[in-house]
């Protein structure tokens, strides 16, 4: 197992030894950068404007995610004790 | 202001990271930890992208995966704790209730 794990670290370092001088070094970076900045005006009003159907349907999605996770960590001792006694009588 | 390339930079390198936690522990909460840590170096690239292009398209991006990382990493947590609750232990080598 500890081998299978140094191959891994292996082969990770070299995945970024690949990867660091493709990033570096590509050619996009020659080309001018925008000097416009942005604003967090312009990103709340993205929000709110052209995105704001993704934020609603973002929101549900991570209500959905909260309930279900509240409902995986709920309590059960009390009911389990209570389907017990009911089961010995 | 950062140079683009030093952000996206910094994204493979935190990749690369969360890349190695992910293939060698074998603790549950790590895991998690590693692939939070790869969500935020995709991140990182989407502000590289929206900096370098000036559109804030990248930034709503951004914006949008770490809600989802939220929501992944509540329902990751409450996994955890009602496999801890039952097997007494989140080592990922010793939870195979699906296999059964």
């Amino acid at each position: 197992m500890r081998l299978i794990d140094h191959i891994v670290r292996l082969m990770v370092a070299g995945i970024l030894a690949i990867l660091l001088p493709m990033i570096v070094y590509h050619s996009m970076w020659d080309a001018n950068s925008s000097t416009s900045g942005l604003t967090n005006f312009e990103f709340a009003r993205a929000m709110l404007t052209d995105w704001a159907i993704p934020v609603i349907i973002l929101g549900v999605l991570l209500s959905m995610a909260m309930i279900g996770a509240s409902y995986l960590v709920r309590d059960e001792r009390i009911e389990n004790l209570l389907w017990e006694q009911e089961g010995e009588k | 202001m950062i140079p683009p390339m030093y952000l996206a930079s910094l994204g493979a390198i935190l990749f690369c990271i969360g890349l190695m936690g992910v293939f060698t522990s074998k603790h549950g909460i790590i895991v998690l930890m590693c692939v939070e840590i790869m969500l935020n170096a995709v991140n990182l690239n989407f502000v590289a992208g929206a900096l370098h292009y000036g559109d804030v398209t990248g930034w709503v991006y951004t914006g949008i995966a770490i809600a989802i990382a939220a929501a992944e990493v509540a329902v990751g947590l409450a996994i955890f704790l009602a496999v801890f609750s039952t097997k007494e232990t989140i080592d990922l080598d010793e939870v195979t209730l699906l296999k059964h």
